[in-house]
């Protein structure tokens, strides 16, 4: 048993070396100089990814804003509201656990037929941005409400016995004691948000012309990727460059993600 | 419990009133509410236009075993046979590499391999699928071909780490005195493992399982590059499948009118099919705590 442990392990240390190795082997002679930067060229076969990285950085950041909102209120509300309703509030919990499980590509359905079609966005990367945002809700949310359960009932209770309002402890007390928990659930959500490729198939489309405003489309790096991979005849070695941009952020975030898990909070 | 509750939120006594800043408790409230509401709302708006399929004319075709939008045929059970042949089959795939690597981190290695296999499991599952989707183009596809394996060999991959992940939380669970006792008792290192710690920590182990299943059932694109996209039955594994989610995927563009009502009940299908499979996982994730 302890060999066949061994030999599972082994098997899978060594397919994650043989996928680093065959993204830095087949991707990284594509990367000259300004690759980041530099406009796509035929399809993506010449050139940089310059258009990509840009649509990828608004669609996640305005995706983020979006959400936050949505998830701290979700947060705030079945932590520091409903304290009374513990049903209700785990039935709110039960709810994002669900919308974080459902496939990514349902998401990305509805997105396109509410924002690109019903509301006419089109592929475009507000339509992208909005559908991502519902993806990214569910994800904060659970981060956020697991952080804010986490400072201690006492402190709102020491607070309150000192005249201190409510939203007081909460703006100056809880929410800043929480921060390494909330800041931790944005990583990972931005981690996501890099990620995710079907959503954004559907919604901000696979466009590699610079946007100009976010009512244009704009492919984003997984999207990119995707359409090297698998309709861009002879895309195959600038797939695995853009593959490794990826694989890079994937990498960064994790390692963020482990050293703020490690920080006592 | 409800002490903790009661200290939450106390009761004001007229004497000690203290000013509370409405506007913001509002507005948290509301955006909260609305939050909530995006589960229900994305079920429901998928009910309402599946319902809408339901009422046409083609809603007729849906048991058949063809699908082709085209001329109106809109059979499910190639797409739904598709996705439970890739999911199921990669999980019976994943297992034994998932749950031997969660053995050795918890009973045979060292701290740094330790570390090594946790840091590498946390990469991976982090991965974009469209990077296991690359992956298999050039290293699968040219072996196994467009086809049901080819699409079971990347999910597998795929769901490997959060299984792993899963099932060595579950294994870590087990109470360390439990595991003494056994070896006290004189069981041998392989029977303390397999007769307790696997047997103590079954229910963490098929909650990973469930949860694994609900992402091979979501996947998208990954299986996409390399399943073959013909809306076959599953008869052998050289056969090229097409699962519920790659079918959004390919029409969804074109799609119009009966279509993408279609196109929206192929969606709640896949939803509550992953909705389920999360479910039992928590399910038993939740009798794994308690027991």
């Amino acid at each position: 048993m302890r060999l066949a442990s061994q030999l599972a392990s082994g098997i899978l240390i060594a397919f994650v070396a043989l996928l680093a190795l065959d993204l830095v082997v087949r991707g990284a002679p594509e990367w000259s100089a300004g690759y980041l930067l530099a406009p796509v060229r035929e399809a993506g076969t010449s050139g940089g990814i310059g258009p990509i990285v840009f649509s990828t950085l608004l669609v996640t950041f305005l995706a983020t804003l979006l959400a936050l909102p949505f998830a701290l209120g979700a947060a705030i509300l079945s932590n520091e509201v409903l304290v009374h309703s513990p049903r209700l509030a785990g039935a709110i919990l039960r709810s994002f656990e669900t919308l974080a499980s459902a496939p990514s590509v349902a998401i990305g359905l509805v997105g396109w037929t509410i924002f690109g079609r019903h509301l006419g966005l089109g592929f475009s990367l507000l339509s992208g941005s909005l559908t991502l945002a519902i993806m990214l809700v569910p994800i904060l949310a659970i981060a956020f409400h697991a952080g804010l359960a986490a400072v201690p009932r006492a402190l709102r209770a020491q607070a309150q016995a000192l005249g201190v309002s409510r939203w007081t402890t909460l703006v100056h007390l809880v929410l800043p004691a929480a921060w390494p928990a909330l800041f931790a659930g944005l990583v990972l959500a931005l981690g996501r948000a890099t990620a995710e490729t079907a959503v954004l198939m559907l919604t901000s489309g696979i466009s590699t012309r610079m946007p100009e405003d976010v009512f244009d489309p704009g492919a984003t790096l997984a999207v990119h990727v995707y359409q090297l991979a698998r309709n861009v005849p002879g895309g195959e070695s600038r797939a695995y460059a853009a593959a490794l941009a990826l694989f890079a952020i994937n990498v960064a975030v994790h390692l963020s993600l482990a050293r703020l898990r490690k920080e006592p909070a | 419990m409800t002490s903790a509750s009661a200290i939450g939120a106390p009761r004001e006594s007229a004497g000690q009133r203290v000013r509370e800043f409405a506007p913001g408790w509002a507005a948290a409230v509301s955006f909260g509410v609305v939050a909530a509401l995006m589960a229900p709302g994305l079920l429901l708006f998928l009910v309402v236009e599946g319902c809408a399929f339901l009422a046409s004319p083609s809603a007729g075709t849906l048991l058949r075993r063809e699908w082709h939008p085209m001329e109106g045929v809109f059979g499910l059970i190639p797409l739904v046979a598709g996705t439970l042949a890739t999911s199921i089959l990669a999980l019976l795939l994943a297992l034994p590499f998932s749950l031997g690597t969660a053995l050795h981190a918890r009973f045979f290695a060292g701290k740094r391999v330790r570390d090594l296999l946790e840091a590498v499991l946390g990469v991976l599952g982090g991965m974009p699928s469209v990077v296991f989707g690359l992956f298999g183009t050039f290293w699968i596809l040219p072996h196994l071909g467009p086809s049901l394996a080819s699409g079971v060999v990347v999910l597998a991959l795929m769901i490997t780490p959060t299984l792993a992940l899963l099932s060595l939380g579950a294994l870590r669970q087990v109470p360390e005195e439990l595991l003494l006792d056994g070896g006290r008792l004189g069981l041998r290192r392989e029977q303390v493992i397999l007769r307790l710690a696997l047997v103590k920590a079954r229910p963490g182990i098929l909650a990973a399982a469930a949860l694994a299943l609900a992402r091979a059932l979501g996947e998208a694109l990954a299986v996409e590059m390399v399943c073959g996209n013909v809306p076959n039955l599953p008869t052998g594994l050289s056969v090229p499948v097409r699962t519920l989610t790659t079918t959004l995927v390919q029409e969804f563009e074109y799609a119009r009118e009966t279509h993408a009502q279609g196109l929206h009940l192929v969606a709640l299908t896949v939803v509550l099919l992953a909705t389920l499979a999360c479910g039992l996982g928590q399910r038993l994730a939740r009798r794994g705590g308690t027991a």
